[in-house]
C-alpha cells in the first residue's frame, strides 16, 4: 500500500511539472512580448494550465499526508520543513504571479476580466500599448523560477533524505 | 554516491517534464488557435520548451545508466523492459507530434488550409483522426510514464 501511494506521489508530481511547465514557459515569454494579441495567446496558454493544475497537486498533496500517517513521520522535523517549504513556494507564486496575469488579463480585456484587486479601479477602455509594456515589464519569471527550482531542490531533498 | 544520483535522477526527471509540459500545451492550443498572431506565441513556447528538456533528459539518461551500473542491474527484464518503453514512446512522440505540429501549424498561418481537407495521401480519415489528437499523446504519455516508473519502483521482473 505504502510503495503504491509513492507510485501516485511521485507520478501526480510528475503529471503536475508538465502542465506547470505551461505556465512557466508563458511567464518567459509574456516578459518580451509587445502585442496585445500575442500577450492573449499566452495568457490563454497560462489559463489553460492553470485549470488542469489542481487535480494533480490535489493527488500529490493527499497521497503525501496518507504516507506522512503510514510512515509515522509527523513528528519528524523533516516532513514540517518540505510543508513549510511548500507552502512557502505557492504564496510566493500566486504573490508574484497571479496579480501580474490578472492585470494584464484586465488591461487587455476589461469587459471579460475583474481588476486584480479590489482597490484597483476597473477600467472602461482596454490598455493603450505602453501601458501594456509598462506591465509586461514588472513580470519576475527569472525569480520565480530560482524560488521554485531551489524550493523543489530542497523538498525533494528532505523527501528522500529524511535527514532530521 | 546512489542516493545522491538516484535524488539527481527524480529531480532531472521533474525538469524535464516541466519543459516537456511547455510542448504539450501548445499540442493542445494549436487547435483553437488559428490564423492569428497568437500562433506566433504557440511557436515560441515550443522554442523554449526545446532549449532545457534535452539538458534536464541528458541528466536523466546518464544518472540511470550510472544508477543502473552501481545497482547490477543490467542483467534484470525491467530495466531493459523501461528502456524500450521509453524509446518507443519517444519515437512516436517525435514521428506523429512532429507532423501533428508541423500540420498545425500550417494550417493556422494559412487561412486556405484551414477550410481544406484534413485528409493526407495514404491515411485514412478516421485513423489520422485517432493518432493526430493530443488526446492520443497525453494518454500515451501518461500511460507510459505509469508503466515506466512502476517498473523503476516496483522492479517486478
Amino acid at each position: 500500500m505504502y510503495t503504491v501511494l509513492r507510485f501516485l506521489h511521485l507520478f501526480s508530481a510528475f503529471a503536475f511539472f508538465t502542465i506547470h511547465g505551461a505556465t512557466a514557459a508563458a511567464m518567459f515569454a509574456l516578459k518580451r512580448e509587445r502585442d496585445a494579441k500575442r500577450v492573449e495567446g499566452w495568457l490563454i496558454i497560462r489559463d489553460f494550465a492553470t485549470k488542469w493544475m489542481g487535480i494533480p497537486l490535489a493527488i500529490l498533496f493527499i497521497s503525501g499526508i496518507v504516507m506522512g500517517f503510514m510512515g509515522r513521520w509527523w513528528n519528524q522535523t523533516w516532513i514540517w520543513l518540505a510543508i513549510g517549504v511548500f507552502l512557502a513556494i505557492s504564496f510566493a507564486m500566486s504573490g508574484f504571479g497571479r496579480p501580474y496575469h490578472d492585470r494584464l488579463w484586465h488591461a487587455i480585456d476589461p469587459q471579460g476580466h475583474a481588476p486584480p484587486t479590489k482597490k484597483e479601479k476597473r477600467r472602461s477602455s482596454p490598455a493603450t500599448t505602453e501601458e501594456i509594456v509598462g506591465l509586461l515589464a514588472k513580470g519576475r519569471p527569472m525569480l520565480l523560477t530560482v524560488i521554485g527550482v531551489v524550493g523543489l531542490g530542497v523538498i525533494l531533498w528532505l523527501m528522500m533524505f529524511k535527514p532530521f | 554516491m546512489y542516493e545522491l544520483l538516484r535524488f539527481l535522477h527524480v529531480l532531472s526527471a521533474m525538469a524535464y517534464f516541466l519543459f516537456h509540459g511547455a510542448v504539450s500545451s501548445v499540442t493542445f492550443a494549436i487547435r483553437r488557435e488559428p490564423g492569428s498572431k497568437r500562433i506566433e506565441a504557440l511557436s515560441e513556447v515550443m522554442t523554449l520548451a526545446y532549449i532545457g528538456a534535452p539538458i534536464a533528459g541528458v541528466v536523466l539518461v546518464l544518472t540511470g545508466i550510472l544508477m543502473g551500473f552501481l545497482g547490477h542491474w543490467w542483467g534484470d527484464r525491467w530495466l531493459w523492459i523501461s528502456l524500450g518503453l521509453l524509446l518507443t514512446i519517444g519515437v512516436l512522440m517525435n514521428r506523429l507530434g512532429k507532423a501533428y505540429m508541423t500540420e498545425g501549424f500550417t494550417r493556422a498561418r494559412n487561412p486556405i488550409a484551414q477550410t481544406g481537407p484534413h485528409a493526407r495521401r495514404g491515411i485514412s480519415g478516421g485513423v489520422r483522426a485517432f493518432f493526430f489528437h493530443p488526446m492520443f499523446f497525453t494518454v500515451m504519455g501518461l500511460i507510459g510514464l505509469a508503466t515506466v516508473l512502476w517498473l523503476m519502483m516496483f522492479k517486478p521482473l
